[in-house]
């Protein structure tokens, strides 16, 4: 009996050792992946409305006939999410349950204004396939050139007070974050947040 | 001089990597052709039997290695498919070749080439040359048993980690880096 406990013992310390091995393996693959994955930022480009500038105030209507109102300080203290897509971009198709989620969570509270440009009727069914009824929906042809979107899907984050705080081409959701993220630290965007860090 | 839980863990633990081993080779035996053409150390023509004959022979150490007669045969065995394999991995890595499927498993669990498979590979080599020592003779109780069973559970797990491990760590360097 000894010796069976015995053996087992010693069994039992080199699966010991096996495993503490495979846990350094483990936490230096963890350490390898910490050094080498460097936040994401969503790109902007050279946009006509620069971070830190008042968003033109536009009084809309969207594809629902309910009055919207872009720009300007907002009376509850909300943000707004403008968000630029197409019915025909892949991207933007996907990345939308996204932007509802994140918009939800995020504190404080977040408008999501979709916009895009075309026929109403063509929209109209994009949005009851996609079930987004509940989110306004402008159509306008004006307000992407006023932003100068080139490329979508493109976001632009507009504070409390009515000034964009954060813009760019999103085709993650880590893009997508990085607005926000860029709002919180105060900068225009993640790249300048890295390059500030770099200095 | 070794116990008989030290011979038979390593024996079980054995056997189940090699049936693992032949029955993921001969699921996807087109995939396994395309990989041992992948090492390019063979002549064209001699391809498709050694990838014929590869997973019968783990088979068969698998199955030998059960049968406590045939053990020692079977172990004996072991060591010159491993090193077999040990070289053929070497070769590649010498040339340069980290790309290349290991072949070892399933195509799931892609592994690419790496140090790491020659360290695994010379453990293992070890383990079966443990099995060709002479064994002590004592009267196994079910502590034993117990051992037995932990062990294998425990190394199987490690394996699935280790080899986990072997995947993920090259696809570290696509990151980049020095390191």
């Amino acid at each position: 009996m000894i010796d069976a406990l015995l053996i087992s013992n010693g069994v039992l310390w080199l699966l010991v050792i096996g495993l503490a091995l495979t846990v350094l393996a483990l936490t230096r693959q963890v350490g390898l992946l910490h050094e080498r994955i460097s936040p994401v930022g969503a790109l902007s480009p050279e946009a006509k409305i620069k971070v830190g500038d008042p968003a033109p105030e536009l009084a809309l209507i969207d594809l629902h006939d309910h009055p919207v109102q872009i720009g300007g300080a907002s009376k509850d203290e909300s943000r707004t999410l403008l968000f630029f897509l197409s019915p025909t971009c892949p991207v933007c198709d996907t990345l939308l349950p996204t932007v509802e989620r994140v918009a939800r969570t995020e504190v404080p509270r977040v408008r999501v204004i979709l916009v895009s440009d075309g026929l109403p009727d063509e929209h109209r069914a994009f949005v009851a396939e996609k079930r987004i009824s509940h989110l306004p929906y402008i159509l306008s042809a004006p307000l992407g050139m006023t932003y100068g979107v080139a490329k979508l899907p493109y976001a632009v984050l507009i504070d409390a007070n009515g000034i964009v705080a954060a813009q760019g081409l999103v085709n993650t959701r880590e893009h997508l974050e990085s607005l926000f993220e860029a709002q919180r630290r105060g900068v225009a965007s993640i790249q300048d947040y890295l390059e500030e860090k770099a200095k | 001089m070794i116990d008989p839980v030290v011979e038979l863990s390593i024996c079980f633990a054995l056997a189940l990597l090699f049936a693992a081993a032949a029955w993921h080779k001969v699921s996807d035996r087109v995939r396994f052709g395309a990989t041992v053409g992948a090492y390019s150390l063979l002549p064209p023509w001699l391809v498709s039997p050694v990838a014929h004959v590869l997973p019968w022979l783990e088979a068969c150490i698998a199955v030998g290695l059960l049968y406590p007669p045939t053990r020692s045969a079977a172990a004996l065995a072991v060591v010159p498919l491993l090193m077999l394999y040990t070289i053929a991995i070497a070769a590649n890595l010498a040339r340069g070749r980290r790309e290349i499927d290991c072949g070892c498993f399933a195509s799931s669990a892609r592994v690419p080439l790496s140090k790491w498979l020659l360290l695994r590979n010379g453990i293992l080599i070890v383990a079966s040359c443990l099995l060709l020592l002479p064994i002590r003779t004592r009267a196994l109780v079910w502590v034993d048993g117990a051992t037995i069973v932990m062990t294998l559970a425990t190394l199987s797990l490690l394996w699935a980690s280790g080899q986990r491990l072997a995947q993920t760590g090259p696809a570290l360097r696509h990151f980049g880096g020095v390191r």
